[in-house]
């Protein structure tokens, strides 16, 4: 009932706030204040999952706010997020996010941003090389839409003009927030799975040997070594996977990225020192031999670490028309320590890109979009084997995006289907829509995600993941 | 007042808002392309600045509004353009920039708060739907008096007035959205613009249809405050009215920029 009442109190202040009349305003108005957002419904209908706790429907809310003032030389612009996150039905649990929160500060040349932004950099759509500052949330892998996906982070940024379509960025990020993946539940990688399976048994061999000790100190009347034996299990359980701390200065990351028109095409150059977005898994004392074979197994401190290597990027890219066609392409080389490859324990160096066309078609207002986005690990001779951090059957991945939409009854109603193929595995999403947009401020979409591949393989991995959603936005 | 000298490019959007040119060019010329030519040269503002309505009106006779706010520039042979929504909320605060210099052709981008950054749009993009309404990307762009051959076809009266009717057709190698159109052009000198415009599909029927419902003279031009384009073939409309206009009045350059696009604002 209370999230009866929460949607009757939104959509209210929607269609009042969307029945206010616009303004004639000057392109440096002062002293204004502008809020709009949106309210979501998204029902969900897994048709695929195998485990039968994961399967059936799902139903939750968000609703996103912006509000911007702006005065003679200042805006400031705060951004929120807040999902019912729809775990059960007796509990209703909100999840509030900020979106970005920041202040912009206009100068005679430019301007200066400070605060939780989001920026996106590179022309490709969707995919990106050259989007180095912000994280990606994974949480449910690649569904929401990119921007939706990026996570804002604390940063300086300077903007300077240098004309009409050439711009400068210098931008200073106090620390690093690695992109986010779930530890449980349908999205999570296989990666992830894969760790926390080895921690598992690992824990297997452990605790029978630190219970074995704590019924040893407790009969020898050793009670607090007892205690302690108990408080180490409780820990290892607790922390069997742990993160560098990434929020020190130490983590500080810096960029700049110029932009100009050359001819038909808008051209970047990025370079920066940012960080790996892959951490550096460490087993330690996971070694099950060891374990068994301590003299004093409560000493032993079983975990993984991850950590993040710094990279230094170079980069460009590219967006213009030739032929008819509109082309994209971003490119860019992440270098580490690692320059001969053959440190285990350090990433090697990377070459990333994306390429891609698009060209409308007057026909139903036919829209096709195709991208590829590549990447390359060098040095691939340095790597002498499974215990190397970048050991993997194929050294390049090479992911195939392809977008159609069209509109064949008129521009309210959008068909569209989106996929993405990986050539290396073979594995493949695809996602058919129907989009139907009322008056303007309400839009419906019905849409079928499928993945298929090997379970080992990037889509496959999300084999029994397919799932029918309904989405409703009414925008404000 | 300042008048720019200006060359008229034909620009959809300087047409929408500021088609009739001042009064005080005579025009002795018969010929299509003369008559073209003398529109072409006539004075332009060297600003405006307008706040408009749109209307979008589907087959059934639904109506949906929409609010734009338009700048635009001229200086020698660049001109520059800005659109920027007001509502309704799906489209608030998307941005679009034109930037045309004579004998260079025209460069867009747009602006989609939703994707968070600035997306130049392919010459390709032309035939699709500008934001919703009947116009396209190339209906916005501007085009170049040489690039067409010109037949004129007669003399016809539109809403009371006198106009000559002018077949304009594509050059080989003109990317145009069109195979023709036909224009009626008011044949008195004081007034000297396109109150109509039929826009031919390849296979010569009439695709669409741009038409002035409200000419009226303001600082000395004669605007259409009120234009609507028709399209034939899918029975749907977008009218656009002028709520308030200004002409020559000082804006600032850095709006014609893909910051102001990002920022809505200047510094």
């Amino acid at each position: 009932m209370n999230k009866l009442v929460l949607h009757i109190i939104l959509l209210s202040a929607a269609a009042a706030l969307a029945a206010q009349d616009s303004f004639f305003t000057d392109e440096g108005s002062a002293d204004s204040f502008e809020f709009r957002g949106s309210v979501s419904s998204v029902t969900e209908a897994a048709l695929d999952r195998d485990a039968v706790d994961e399967a059936g429907i799902h139903c939750y809310n968000s609703v996103y706010g912006s509000m911007t003032y702006r005065s003679e030389k200042v805006d400031i612009v705060l951004s929120l997020d807040m999902e019912d996150t729809g775990l059960s039905e007796n509990s209703w649990a909100v999840r509030v996010a900020f979106d970005e929160v920041f202040g912009r500060y206009y100068f005679s040349r430019g301007d200066f941003e400070l605060g939780l932004l989001k920026p996106v950099w590179g022309s490709g759509d969707g995919v990106h090389v050259l989007d180095i500052l912000t994280p990606m949330n994974f949480s449910r892998f690649i569904e929401p839409d990119y921007a939706d996906r990026k996570e804002p982070m604390p940063m300086a940024k300077f903007n300077l003009n240098l004309g009409t379509t050439s711009r400068l960025e210098l931008v200073y990020l106090p620390y690093y927030e690695p992109d986010i993946y779930p530890a449980a539940g349908p999205w999570t990688q296989r990666r992830s799975r894969a760790m926390s399976a080895a921690a598992q048994s690992v824990l297997e061999v452990w605790t029978p040997l630190l219970y074995d000790a704590y019924v040893i100190a407790l009969g020898g009347g050793q009670g607090l070594a007892a205690i302690q034996t108990m408080a180490r299990m409780e820990e290892a359980r607790n922390a069997l996977v742990r993160t560098d701390d990434t929020r020190t200065p130490e983590y500080s990351q810096g960029a700049l990225r110029y932009t100009m028109a050359l001819r038909a095409f808008d051209v970047s150059l990025v370079a920066g020192t940012v960080f790996m977005t892959e951490p550096v898994v460490t087993g330690v004392d996971m070694s099950a031999a060891d374990i068994i074979t301590a003299p004093n197994p409560a000493v032993l401190d079983p975990h993984f670490e991850l950590s993040y290597e710094r990279a230094y990027i170079g980069g460009a890219d590219a967006a213009g028309e030739a032929f008819g066609f509109g082309f994209r392409g971003e490119a860019a080389v992440r270098i580490t320590r690692d320059m001969e490859g053959d440190d285990p324990h350090i990433p090697n160096s990377r070459l990333g890109w994306v390429a891609g066309l698009d060209r409308n078609f007057g026909f139903i207002d036919l829209y096709l979009n195709l991208q590829t986005q590549g990447e390359i690990i060098l040095f691939q001779d340095g790597i002498n084997g499974p215990w190397d951090t970048d050991y993997r059957e194929d050294y390049t991945r090479n992911v195939i995006a392809l977008q159609i939409d069209a509109k064949p009854l008129n521009d309210n109603f959008t068909l569209a289907v989106n996929g993405a193929y990986v050539a290396e595995d073979a594995s493949f999403r695809v996602q058919p829509s129907l989009t139907h947009v009322f008056g303007d401020i309400f839009e419906v979409k019905a849409a079928y995600s499928m993945y298929e591949g090997d379970e080992t393989s990037l889509f496959g991995q999300f084999d029994g993941n397919d799932y029918l959603s309904v989405t409703g936005t009414l925008s404000f | 007042m300042k008048i720019s000298e200006q060359r008229m490019k034909g620009n959809m959007i300087r047409i929408i808002y500021l088609a009739a040119a001042m009064a005080g060019t005579a025009v002795w010329a018969q010929s299509g392309y003369d008559i073209m030519k003398a529109m072409d040269e006539k004075a332009m503002p060297s600003t405006t600045h307008a706040l408009v309505k749109l209307e979008l009106i589907d087959e059934k006779g639904d109506v949906s509004e929409r609010v734009v706010e338009q700048w635009g520039m001229s200086e020698g042979d660049k001109s520059g353009n800005v659109i920027a929504f007001h509502s309704p909320a799906m489209v608030k605060n998307s941005r679009f920039l034109i930037l045309s210099e004579k004998g260079k052709g025209d460069g867009k981008w747009i602006y989609l708060p939703a994707l968070k950054k600035v997306r130049r749009i392919a010459a390709s993009e032309g035939d699709s739907s500008f934001m919703g309404t009947e116009f396209t990307y190339d209906d916005m762009s501007s085009r170049e008096i040489d690039d067409y051959d010109y037949t004129l076809l007669g003399e016809e009266e539109v809403d009371g007035r006198v106009c000559y009717r002018i077949e304009s057709v594509p050059k080989p190698g003109t990317d145009s959205g069109y195979a023709k159109t036909v224009s009626w052009i008011v044949k008195d000198p004081d007034i000297l613009t396109v109150v109509k415009i039929e826009m031919y599909a390849a296979g010569g029927e009439v695709e669409k249809v741009f038409s002035v419902q409200n000419l009226a003279q303001i600082d000395g031009f004669w605007v259409p405050l009120s234009v609507s384009m028709k399209n034939i073939a899918n029975g749907r409309e977008t009218r656009m009215i002028q709520d308030r206009l200004e002409l020559n009045k000082p804006i600032s350059p850095r709006l014609f920029t893909t910051r102001f696009l990002e920022t809505g604002r200047v510094n």
